[in-house]
């Protein structure tokens, strides 16, 4: 029994090495004739389109290396990377979400990007500093910027209308706001004033930081030591927010996709909604700048997707590079932003011809721009999924009605201490 | 002659055995290492800590909640698809087009509960939600369903059990055709017919029956997650945050592999400990049955 087990053993050994050793030969000697580069991403839809596009030209332009797309859905992919990292079957490339980029640095596999690029300075050029805040681990460029966006407020025209408001002077105060939303939420019929998002996680967070931002309490340290929200400012912030839901109830806790079909006045929302809207919205909708408070500071809050190599065989990395150096440069930005609605993510896009045709064709798309100077990055640590969840945990019930903003906020306070490093 | 025999059948369970073996096995030891170290799921070090994330879990007020959360949830869902599909059943009996209303119960079955959470989203939506504009026809002003701490589990547990009394309702069928009519014509003898005859004949000799669908029920709604993701996912305030969505949250947007491994392996001794007392339980049915 034991023999024949051990023979059995030994064949498939054998077998296996052989294999091995063959797949490990089969690139060596195919080295200057192709390298098939999978490119896993979120991006579907138009999006995936536009990206499919591009591709397609790259190969073209580049013989013997094919880039191949490879799309899952957005909470598909982070499972599908930690598995590949597990396993040691990452793909060459891959894009995904700013908020996980500190996981995946201190994951080892990335391949340094400035060191390929002629230094961090040369591969980063005029590409704007609060995007790299997510790029640059321990000193090295291990991945760069493939889009981003930020946040605006979306209104519905017919809605100011019908609520007496001017349709084209959008509020620019947090009072303008509150005023223009229990104006709209007095047309009866279950119209919201406006939509504000509370549902745990981090779209609670990233949609309430702004509020922080331009109210100058912040929300980490310069460190990100310590939280900084827990101030009379930030309670301010808060208790805007509560008071519109709680007092005026010109909005719902928890109500989320009115404003999509007509029903809610204004609502903060992202670039990438613009095209949506424009072909799909039943109303006529605007975009402005996100309004500010008195004595406060214009801000928006940072998303986006980078773009990295995991580390393979020499000529997969350098055909990897290639492709990321291709991607990054200012005339397929330009033309891939001009086809996603994404915002520039260096200078030179933001002044392209292409980009700045597009934005005479897209004119919903001139309030994100603007704002982009303004864009702040999240903490760009290992930790802050799970802080941004404690925090959104801990405000949640302050919407509801449930706990005071001070209770709210001295809570959140503690959670996210008890996450910090 | 036996040994030979023997080794035949390993031979022939070999290959379902090695898939085993590494699709089920593999990730459930590895699974149970991880739930001993703090694993981001992408770090090279794994940092052993022992029993912490248990520990933690235990002192942890939203797993609590979460646990009560599940229970509440498996109950409903287990007893009411239950009665209901026996009672969709007997209905069915004997009326015309039963093959055509059984496929009609049976849809919701073989429907992708991701689908279905999208349309039952939209049908609890509070302004142009059909259930709302129903009430509104009353005059009666509906609850804000989905976001609302008081209803969205009660909303949740309704499409659980619509999703399941199609199930029942089969294996009921399956159990009622099977019974001898000769009892039931004695019964009648006897004066014992329509409901008596359910309640004193069908059910006692549908036990082993009841037993079936309750323990599939309770292990199918103890790891729900399709739909609560899709409606509510898990809010509002974690009044519909199951095991697997706390789980999920955990591993997949935390980034905490440990403590989602440690929820894992609680949800399987939960289960392996429930399937117990039904084993226990089922062997005293079957044999008063």
């Amino acid at each position: 029994m034991f023999t024949r087990s051990r023979k059995v053993f030994f064949s498939v050994a054998i077998a296996a090495a052989t294999a091995l050793t063959t797949s490990h030969m089969a690139p060596a000697q195919a080295a200057s004739k192709n390298v098939t580069l999978e490119f896993w991403n979120y991006w579907d839809g138009g999006n995936g389109q536009a990206l499919a596009g591009l591709v397609k030209e790259f190969n073209s332009k580049n013989p013997g290396i094919t880039v191949k797309p490879v799309t899952f859905p957005w909470g598909d992919l982070l499972p599908k990377l930690q598995a590949s990292i597990a396993s040691g079957t990452t793909p060459a490339l891959a894009a995904t979400d700013i908020a996980w980029m500190a996981n995946l640095h201190a994951s080892g596999k990335l391949q340094d990007l400035g060191a390929a690029l002629g230094g961090v300075k040369a591969a980063s050029s005029d590409i704007y500093p609060q995007l790299l805040t997510y790029s640059i681990y321990k000193g090295k460029l291990q991945s760069l910027p493939a889009s981003t966006n930020n946040l605006a407020l979306f209104y519905n025209k017919d809605l100011f209308r019908k609520a007496g408001l001017n349709p084209n002077k959008p509020p620019k105060t947090w009072d303008e706001m509150r005023a223009a939303a229990l104006a709209i939420s007095k047309l009866g019929g279950g119209t919201q004033g406006m939509e504000i998002y509370t549902g745990v996680g981090e779209g609670l967070t990233w949609q309430f930081q702004p509020y922080l931002w331009q109210i100058g309490a912040g929300f980490l340290n310069k460190t990100n030591t310590a939280p900084t929200f827990n101030t009379e400012k930030g309670r301010k912030a808060l208790q805007f927010l509560v008071d519109i839901i709680n007092v005026d109830r010109s909005a719902t806790a928890g109500q989320w996709g009115a404003f999509d079909k007509g029903q809610a006045g204004m609502r903060i929302d992202g670039s990438w909604m613009v095209g949506g809207y424009r072909e799909n919205a039943p109303f006529e909708f605007g975009t402005t700048t996100l309004p500010i408070p008195t004595g406060g500071v214009p801000a928006t809050n940072m998303g986006g997707e980078q773009i990295m190599s995991f580390k393979g065989s020499a000529d997969k990395n350098a055909a990897a590079i290639k492709f990321i150096k291709w991607f990054t440069s200012a005339n397929i930005q330009a033309r891939w932003d001009a086809k996603t609605n994404f915002m520039p993510i260096r200078a030179s896009v933001a002044s392209h011809p292409t980009m700045l045709k597009h934005m005479v064709d897209e004119p919903g798309l001139k309030a994100f721009v603007d704002q982009q100077k303004y864009a702040q990055a999240r903490p760009a640590i290992t930790t802050y999924p799970a802080i941004s969840d404690a925090f959104s945990k801990a405000l949640e019930p302050a919407f509801y009605g449930k706990v005071s903003v001070a209770e709210a906020l001295a809570a959140a306070d503690a959670a996210v201490r008890k996450v910090l490093p | 002659m036996r040994s030979a025999n023997a080794y035949k059948a390993y031979a022939l369970i070999a290959p379902a055995f090695l898939l085993f073996l590494i699709f089920n096995a593999y990730p459930l030891i590895w699974s149970l290492y991880i739930s001993f170290t703090s694993w981001d799921g992408l770090n090279p070090v794994k940092e052993f800590i022992g029993f912490d994330n248990y520990r933690l879990l235990f002192e942890n007020h939203e797993f609590i909640v979460s646990i009560k959360v599940t229970l509440i949830y498996v109950f409903f869902v287990t007893i009411l698809s239950t009665i209901l599909g026996f009672i969709v059943a007997l209905n069915l009996q004997k009326i015309k087009f039963s093959r055509f209303y059984r496929t009609l119960y049976f849809s919701p079955v073989v429907t992708a509960t991701v689908a279905a959470g999208v349309v039952w989203k939209l049908i609890f939506d509070p302004f142009s939600g059909v259930i709302n504009k129903s009430l509104g026809a009353f005059n009666v002003m509906g609850p804000n369903w989905l976001s609302d701490t008081r209803f969205a589990l009660p909303a949740v547990i309704i499409v659980g059990i619509w999703k399941r009394i199609g199930f029942a309702m089969v294996v009921f069928a399956a159990g009622l055709a099977s019974l001898p009519t000769s009892t039931y014509e004695a019964a009648a003898l006897d004066g014992a017919d329509g409901i008596k005859a359910i309640r004193f004949i069908t059910i006692p000799l549908l036990k082993p029956i009841f037993l079936v669908v309750f323990i599939t029920g309770i292990i199918d709604s103890i790891q729900v997650f399709d739909h609560i993701f899709i409606m509510t996912n898990g809010g509002p305030m974690g009044s519909t945050q199951v095991l697997s969505m706390l789980l999920y949250n955990q591993g997949f947007r935390l980034f905490h592999l440990g403590t989602a491994s440690a929820i894992g392996w609680l949800i399987l001794l939960g289960v392996l400990l429930l399937g117990t007392v039904q084993r226990l339980l089922a062997k005293k049915v079957i044999k008063n049955a």
